[in-house]
């Protein structure tokens, strides 16, 4: 063997899924060595498939003891550690040229490993790990569990001669499909319950088995071991900043924001420069309503330089810019500060310009400050630089956060019309903007190439488009395309639109009744009432669903008039009662309002929107008082009440953060309110 | 009164119109000194008589807009071995008279060091805003005459003719009333003050002590940059040791934050520190600012150095509650801040517990226990960490009423059940039997009663009482308040000025408080229902915190 051959070295028990795109990436390595402990599947046959030296042995709980065997065996002068679930992305001539040119005291190299977590490309984890090490017979891995070798290697040579490379490692195995598809997390489990029979205060065991839980989905007992490994890790471990990170995360998903604050307000003094901790405290302090101080978590996180961070710091991908500005956007937009916002939107739009909360980000904040669609349309383009359909459809994504209809209805000359759900987006915006024709021609050509789910909505929109243009019946194209079931509730439909309404109560099939409640809400979405309210004459189930699609698209009184009317005949469901209580609340009738949310707190008691809706008018109630009380009073200025209304004023505005009350489409509402 | 041998210690003073203080403060030195020199620059009220009522020595002297050449007519009359300085709006503590005589067979020493309590109010009781060691106290010399128009300056001319003359710092305590509101606040005074130490700036410009005289009335004006930049003339013609020379640190700190230059302040507190490393008020200020720029891990280690140090020592200008309950409380708040509730219960007790007025301090305390689901403990926290307070039966009613008040009932009845002499408080048989009758209202109820008892039912599942009370209760209220406007209304049309508005209006305000208050209190009653498994736990429980306190008064 050469002086710089490299050997592949890869544990195995039924890999059979994952193994061929591991081996592929190493296939021109000087030696591959597999050792099988005891599959049951077809990895031996692939491992040899691949030329793969292979040997079997019995598995013994001890993950060092496998790789220690692969040690005898060797041959070469390097090797490098790969696992089943991970694929060598850096091409392995690349890795030779880098040994050619290395110093001969050093010993082992750490990669970047790269870990997915889901789909979304910007669900990833990185960190350096030592895989690469010269063979030696003094190395051993050591630890029944994350085996290393590095201790060995320092103990012989030092620090020093371990250096960092830029070779990358993907590692698949965090991908929930395969995280749960095989049964490492209990193995891992059983292994680590052994070891802790024997050492129960090995804080680093302790730490594997709160991650271990974690994967199987059991929070709570993380959370137990990682505390208890937190109160016994050195300080001088490197796996302590990362044993943080998770154990805060795992706070964030429980809901436990108290802990998490106290933990980080002294661990950050220790860590200033690790920025998933940052971008943690941020996300704590948002979910509060601290807005200010969340701003300037997220800012440290910006602050923490990629270049100076430490390569064993577990870090997300765009925790220390995209993620943190895109924050920071949405904090400044709830601040009202428009400019602050596209400001923070556009910087994390430099470090990724396909990052959709900041696209949409960015386009309510221009919108906002009345900037023309058109321009904002310009600006989108030039970010994203559109290549592929998904590119488009994301900007398509981001105009219709400002109803931008114009500038959707321009992609209809493009080819990638195909895609459906651009279709869709297109469609809706014509027949909103009563280009009802186009909309039909695309349909009537579109409708063979859909999906059945695509399907049942592009029929939706499609009947209301024709019922808009001739109140007549559906024609014929319209059931070409379409299953037999579907075609029957159309036609029954259409024929009862046919006859004139009258005041007889009907008892429709229940199919029926939904698909009718459906194209209600489509009708008012796409702006033509005109079907809805004929559509509701003749079936009167679907008024609750006309005034709650109304509501949230911002026509609150029209709204209020018919859930009005309907609460006389007891027709309201919770959902449309919490509507007409923030009705109430907003236009100022907070003792009704009270009245009208405790009414409902009687039948959902613990029920934390409707305590909060309540509290706010309360709070309301109080104001007014304490404020007619101070006009009352001889030194307004000096008066101790000024400070007990501030309070009350800071407490609304923590509570209305909490976002419990509906959202509306403000579009909608600053043009009715433009109306009159 | 006055020895008829060779007098010990001479009381100089200048005076004008002085007669509403004059009494109190010559009263104060009565057996303490021996001879009593009043220069009045021209009384037209009964200054005069007083001070000869005490047996002063009483010279005019026409008012020259120079305060030294005033003093120093005194001070060459004074027949003493020892020269004291007081003002009118000053008074000797009653306990300081014997260190003071003591002071004065201590013939080593060539002048003392007095402590100065300034008081924000005018009684000896009012909170002490600042505590200021001034050279008080000196040898009679010739050669020992004031300087300076205004804030007129003994130290220089004693350290001038001996550089190695020995100060001390006794703990002899004077009270100076009216600092904060009363004399100095008066913006004609320190306009007066600039013009003066203008004119004397403009006679010796390289004074130091002039400037830091010019620094503080602009900064009282509120215009911190031009103090800034006296305070940076004087820092530059000081000579090391110089009295106030720790003084213009943290003057210019706090400039500097005025200014909004955190980073430049924050600079400067280093700088402070290295030079005055024990000098608390420093890494107060230094806290206070991490604390205002939200940097809480940094405002909390400031300010636990401040608690280890404890109060400036005595040569130093302090604040009080510097290093002691203000520290503490802040650090309170920054516990809250940071969501370690229990944290910051033990700090607002540390705070507690140094503070003469505690009773601000305990009710957040109070407040808290609440808010964490610890209002069973009250009463043994209260047994154990102020046991002296809750024994004096005024302060622990006013704590029962205060807990029922904030909605603490349980606790509040349990600290009515331990009392020894079981005396019950008639509001809260009033409010309890309010919610047990079966037609409970009456025109008449007192609001406080009200307030205890709405909360009270909405509390222990009988809402629907407590809302029938409460819209009674407003109909009550709105009727007064359109009355009261009638009321108004007709005195203007008729001209009638023997019907006074006064009256209404004073319990009309009073019951919208307490309609407010009320509100408040089921605020906190139905948020404290709200599972600390919902999504928004933590931000309600903050808003809990952040609610009004119940004022007694």
């Amino acid at each position: 063997m050469n002086e710089h051959s490299i050997g592949v070295h890869i544990i195995t028990k039924d890999e059979a899924e994952l193994l061929p795109q591991c081996l592929e990436s190493v296939q021109h390595a000087d030696e591959i060595i597999v050792i099988d402990t005891g599959s049951k599947d077809s990895s031996v046959l692939i491992a040899q498939s691949y030329g793969a030296h292979v040997i079997t042995m019995d598995w013994e709980n001890d993950f060092s003891k496998p790789r220690n065997e692969a040690l005898r065996h060797a041959h070469t002068e390097w090797i490098l550690m790969l696992d089943a679930d991970e694929r060598l992305l850096t091409p392995l001539h690349i890795v030779e040229e880098q040994l050619t040119s290395i110093d001969s005291h050093i010993q082992a190299i750490t990669v970047i490993v790269d870990n997915l977590v889901s789909k979304q490309p910007e669900n990833r984890v990185t960190h350096q790990a030592l895989r690469l090490f010269r063979n030696n017979e003094n190395y051993e891995f050591r630890g029944i569990i994350h085996e290393q070798i590095e201790a060995s290697i320092i103990e012989k040579h030092g620090l020093s001669s371990i250096s960092n490379s830029d070779i990358q490692i993907i590692h698949l195995g965090y991908l929930p499909k395969y995280l749960y598809n095989k049964n490492k997390v209990a193995r891992n489990h059983t292994l680590l319950q052994q070891a802790l029979k024997e050492m129960p205060d090995d804080p680093f065991l302790l730490y594997n088995m709160g991650i271990t839980h974690c994967q199987a989905g059991q929070l709570e007992q993380s959370q137990h071991y990682l505390e208890q490994s937190l109160l016994l890790a050195p300080l001088n471990q490197s796996y302590r900043a990362n044993l943080i990170r998770d154990l805060c995360k795992i706070y964030l998903e429980l809901n436990l924001t108290q802990p998490l604050d106290i933990l980080l307000i002294h661990e950050l003094n220790r860590y200033s420069n690790y920025p998933d901790l940052h971008f943690l405290l941020g996300q704590s302090l948002e979910r509060q309503g601290l807005l200010e101080r969340a701003n300037d978590a997220y800012q440290n996180a910006t602050s923490c330089t990629i270049g100076t961070l430490n390569p064993r710091y577990i870090t997300e991908m765009g925790v220390a810019h995209f993620l943190p500005h895109c924050h920071m956007g949405m904090i400044a937009q709830q601040l009202g500060r428009m400019e602050d916002a596209a400001r923070h939107f556009h910087l994390s739009l430099q470090f990724n310009p396909l990052y959709i909360p900041s696209l949409k980000g960015i386009t309510s904040s221009f919108h906002q400050l009345d900037v023309p669609d058109k321009d904002i349309h310009t600006l989108l383009q030039q970010l994203v630089n559109p290549q592929t359909t998904e590119d488009h459809h994301l900007i398509i994504e981001a105009l219709k956060e400002i109803q931008a209809h114009q500038s959707i209805v321009n992609y209809s000359q493009q080819s990638y019309i195909s895609n459906p759900r651009i279709l869709l987006d297109v469609c809706t915006s014509l027949i909103t903007t009563s280009r009802l024709e186009e909309a039909s021609h695309l349909f009537n050509q579109q409708m063979p190439h859909l999906s059945y789910d695509d399907l049942t909505v592009a029929s939706q929109m499609w009947a209301i488009c024709q019922w808009q243009q001739d109140p007549g019946d559906l024609q014929d194209n319209f059931y070409v395309n379409m299953p037999l079931d579907m075609c029957k509730r159309y036609e029954f439909v259409d024929q009862i639109l046919q006859v004139p309404s009258d005041t007889t109560k009907h008892h429709y099939p229940t199919d029926i009744l939904e698909l009718v409640i459906s194209l209600v809400r489509h009708s008012v979405l796409l702006h033509q009432l005109e079907i809805a309210q004929h559509l509701i004459e003749h079936f009167p189930e679907a008024k609750l669903t006309y005034a709650s699609t109304l509501y949230a698209q911002g026509d609150t009184m029209t709204a209020a008039d018919i859930l009005l009317s309907l609460l006389q005949q007891d027709l309201l469901d919770d959902e449309a009662r919490i509507y007409l209580g923030e009705i109430l609340i907003d236009k100022g009738h907070y003792s009704q309002g009270a009245a009208w949310f405790e009414q409902l707190l009687q039948t959902h008691p613990r029920n934390e929107k409707i305590i909060t809706a309540i509290s706010i008018c309360y709070l309301h109630l109080a104001e007014s008082y304490i404020t007619e009380a101070l006009e009352l009073t001889d030194n307004q200025h000096n008066s101790p009440l000024q400070e007990d209304l501030h309070s009350i004023r800071s407490a609304i505005l923590i509570l209305n953060r909490t976002g419990w009350h509906t959202t509306i489409n403000l579009n909608r509402t600053t043009k009715e309110v433009s109306h009159d | 009164m006055i020895d008829t041998h060779h007098p010990l210690i001479s009381l100089c003073m200048i005076v004008k119109n002085e007669a509403e203080h004059l009494a109190t403060c010559l009263e104060s030195v009565q057996e303490v000194v021996d001879e009593i020199i009043v220069v009045d620059t021209g009384s037209t009220d009964s200054t005069i008589q007083i001070a000869q009522h005490y047996g002063a020595n009483v010279i005019s002297f026409p008012w020259t807009s120079d305060f030294a050449a005033a003093r120093n007519v005194g001070i060459t009359q004074a027949q003493g071995t020892w020269i004291l300085i007081l003002d009118a709006d000053e008074e000797l503590d009653h306990s300081s008279k014997e260190e003071l005589k003591l002071c004065a067979i201590h013939l080593e020493y060539e002048g003392f060091f007095l402590r100065i309590h300034n008081h924000t109010g005018k009684e000896k009781s009012s909170p002490t805003a600042t505590v200021n060691p001034i050279l008080r106290m000196f040898r009679n010399r010739p050669e020992h005459l004031f300087r300076g128009i205004i804030h007129e300056q003994i130290a220089a001319s004693i350290t001038e003719f001996r550089p190695n003359a020995a100060l001390h710092l006794s703990t002899v305590m004077i009270h100076h009333y009216g600092y904060a509101d009363h004399t100095v606040s008066e913006k004609d005074k320190i306009q007066r003050n600039v013009t003066l130490l203008t004119k004397e700036l403009r006679r010796s410009p390289n004074d130091p002590f002039q400037h830091f005289n010019m620094a503080v009335e602009y900064m009282r004006l509120g215009e911190h940059q031009k103090a800034l930049d006296h305070i940076h003339k004087s820092m530059a013609l000081i000579v090391p040791d110089t009295s106030y020379g720790h003084l213009l640190h943290k003057y210019e700190i706090r400039c500097r934050y005025a200014l909004g230059q955190i980073d430049e302040a924050l600079n400067c507190c280093n700088q402070a520190i290295g030079i005055y490393p024990e000098y608390t008020d420093i890494f107060h200020l230094k806290g206070a600012i991490f604390f205002a720029n939200r940097m809480l891990y940094e405002a909390r280690s400031t300010l636990m150095k401040a608690i280890v140090l404890g109060p400036a020592p005595t040569h130093y200008h302090t604040e009080t509650g510097l290093g002691t309950y203000l520290s503490c409380n802040m650090l309170g708040q920054i516990a809250e801040e940071v969501g370690h509730d229990s944290e910051a219960i033990t700090w607002y007790t540390k705070s507690a517990l140094f503070q003469p007025d505690w009773v601000q301090t305990s009710n957040r305390i109070l407040r808290m226990m609440k808010c964490v689901d610890r209002e069973q403990d009250i009463p043994e926290l209260l047994a154990n960490h102020f046991p002296l307070h809750i024994q004096d039966t005024e302060i622990r009613n006013e704590v029962i009423k205060w807990l029922a008040l904030d909605g603490s009932y349980q606790a509040a009845q349990s600290l009515i059940s331990q009392l020894d002499t079981f005396k019950t408080d008639e509001s809260e048989a009033s409010w309890r039997s309010l919610i047990s009758s079966d037609h409970p209202f009456i025109s008449d109820i007192p609001q406080e009663t009200l307030t205890l008892a709405i909360p009270y039912a909405y509390q222990f599942g009988q809402e629907n009482k407590a809302f029938n009370l409460l819209r009674q209760w407003e109909h009550r209220y709105q009727n007064e308040s359109r009355n009261s406007t009638d009321i108004l209304h007709s005195t203007e049309q008729i001209q009638d000025e023997v019907l006074e508005p006064k009256q209404p209006t004073e319990s009309l305000m009073n019951e919208a408080y307490h309609l407010g208050r009320t509100w408040i209190a089921l605020t906190d009653a139905i948020l404290s229902r709200n599972e600390p498994s919902s999504p928004h736990y933590s931000a309600i429980h903050r808003v809990r915190l952040m609610l009004p306190l119940p004022r007694i008064k």
